[in-house]
């Protein structure tokens, strides 16, 4: 009766499975709806080599990454600068959808946010806001696909 | 005068204490593979982390009794002359807090990640050239460390009634525990899959309601065991009959003119006290030895009986 019991509850939760699997995961708060509506709102702290700023022209390897991500899933890219606390609340407030600033695997922010894949050798990751996993999903996608 | 029998078990159940054994190693195993392989893959979900913490917390019960098993059989001497039956009380206490640590710790920690909103972060993986969530990977780890978790606890559950011991009883609550923590883990990860971040610690948290009950009902009962508490059954703490039997028995015989019997559990058997007032001018000896013989053919659980020939029953005895 036991294992009848066990392979029953076993079914339901491969059928569970099988209907949710293709829209998961999804985003608490709904940061990849947004950006397809309002743009890819990146904060940016600048540290040479990888984020850069010459009057309003912004350059460097995590910029370059970022762009050729929009690029690929045709999103608009919005800039804003400023130092790593402010940025990492708003990140953390989901008032920004993205950080770079050659942040590693070992930053010290992991509490308040959370961290891709890294995208180089060098433990180098984006930060982004906590649980938003369908964006981390499709940025990670592109990560792998563009990782040497 | 007192009777004492160095091995507690009759023929018929050592071989059910040998399977408990190997059943007790096999989880051990088990459990310390499940405890590499979640340490591997846990990330950022709450819930791994806790089922985690309560894989290394439910090694406890199991260790406890395989410790247990290689003393509770010694000899009395004369350093320990009741022998060593008492060391499955120590293990039940033992693994009783274990139970009871890990409903707190799983109730205390899902409560501040929902308190803080935290929102779990379930990247990915590429495993041969795919992108795989982790949450799926997470949900594999969670059912390998699950289903054998729920086929051994209901494995050991029959033995543990049958031998009269607490601490393997227990310990197949700890396993119960165990897989219901992770069930509800899968789940949260599926809801945060889902786009509800706080269906991970909700889960938890529920689960936790359930594991703290267990616990403390076992952390109360090996207590009161300890503390000398007339015997109870395994598995519904409910006053076992067996000593009112005695009484019975003991108040039947013809050479007794009225007996009071007092009995604790001393782990897998029982110790106790009979008192009687005798019918006048007899020598109770004889009497006393067939009534010793009579009072353990009742169960194999009945392992010392002491018989106390008195005027008058004492009142303070229960």
């Amino acid at each position: 009766m036991y294992y009848k019991q066990l392979a029953y509850k076993l079914l339901f939760f491969l059928v569970f499975i099988l209907i949710t699997s293709c829209n998961i995961p999804k985003d608490p708060e709904g940061s990849w709806e947004k950006i397809q509506k309002n743009g890819l709102h990146i904060g940016v702290v600048i540290n040479a080599p990888f984020t850069l700023q010459k009057d309003s022209v912004y350059s460097g390897k995590e910029i370059e990454l970022l762009q050729n991500f929009a690029k690929e899933n045709k999103l608009q890219l919005v800039y804003e600068t400023g130092n790593e606390t402010d940025l990492t609340d708003k990140l953390e407030n989901y008032e920004i959808d993205l950080l770079v600033g050659g942040f590693t695997k070992k930053s010290i922010w992991t509490d308040k946010v959370g961290l891709t894949t890294p995208y180089d050798n060098e433990d180098h990751v984006i930060l982004i806001p906590k649980g938003e996993n369908k964006l981390l999903h499709f940025l990670e996608s592109y990560i792998f696909k563009n990782k040497k | 005068m007192s009777h004492s029998e160095t091995f507690e078990l009759p023929d018929y159940l050592k071989p059910l204490l040998k399977k408990a054994k190997i059943l007790e190693w096999l989880t051990l195993l088990y459990l310390l593979s499940t405890i590499i392989l979640m340490y591997l893959v846990m990330g950022s979900s709450q819930a791994m982390k806790t089922a985690w913490l309560e894989d290394a917390l439910s090694t406890l019960p199991a260790i406890s009794f395989l410790i247990a098993t290689r003393l509770y059989n010694k000899k009395p001497n004369v350093n320990f002359p009741y022998g060593y039956h008492r060391v499955f009380s120590i293990a039940f206490l033992t693994g009783a807090v274990a139970l009871f640590g890990m409903g707190c710790f799983l109730a205390i920690d899902s409560s501040i990640s929902l308190n803080s909103q935290e929102h779990p972060t379930i990247g990915s993986m590429m495993f041969m050239g795919n992108q795989i969530w982790m949450g799926w990977v997470m949900i594999a780890a969670l059912a390998y460390s699950s289903i054998p978790s729920m086929i051994l606890g209901y494995k050991k559950l029959p033995i543990a009634k049958k031998l009269h011991n607490k601490i393997l009883y227990t310990d197949a609550e700890t396993q119960k525990a165990d897989y219901m923590t992770a069930f509800a883990a899968m789940l949260g990860i599926l809801a945060v899959g889902l786009g509800f971040w706080w269906a991970d610690a909700a889960a938890a948290l529920f689960i936790s309601i359930s594991v703290i009950k267990d616990g403390f009902k076992n952390l109360k009962d090996a207590i009161q065991d300890l503390m000398d508490r007339r015997p109870v059954n395994v598995h519904d703490s409910k006053p076992d009959e067996l000593v009112e039997i005695i009484e019975e028995l003991v108040n039947s015989w013809d050479w007794v003119v009225e007996a009071k019997v007092r009995f604790r559990e001393h782990g897998q058997v029982y110790f106790g006290e009979v008192f009687i007032v005798l019918a006048p001018d007899m020598d109770p000896a004889p009497f006393i030895q067939k009534g010793i013989t009579e009072i353990r053919e009742l169960h194999w659980k009945i392992n010392d009986i002491t018989f106390m020939p008195v005027h008058k029953l004492p009142e303070n005895i229960g």
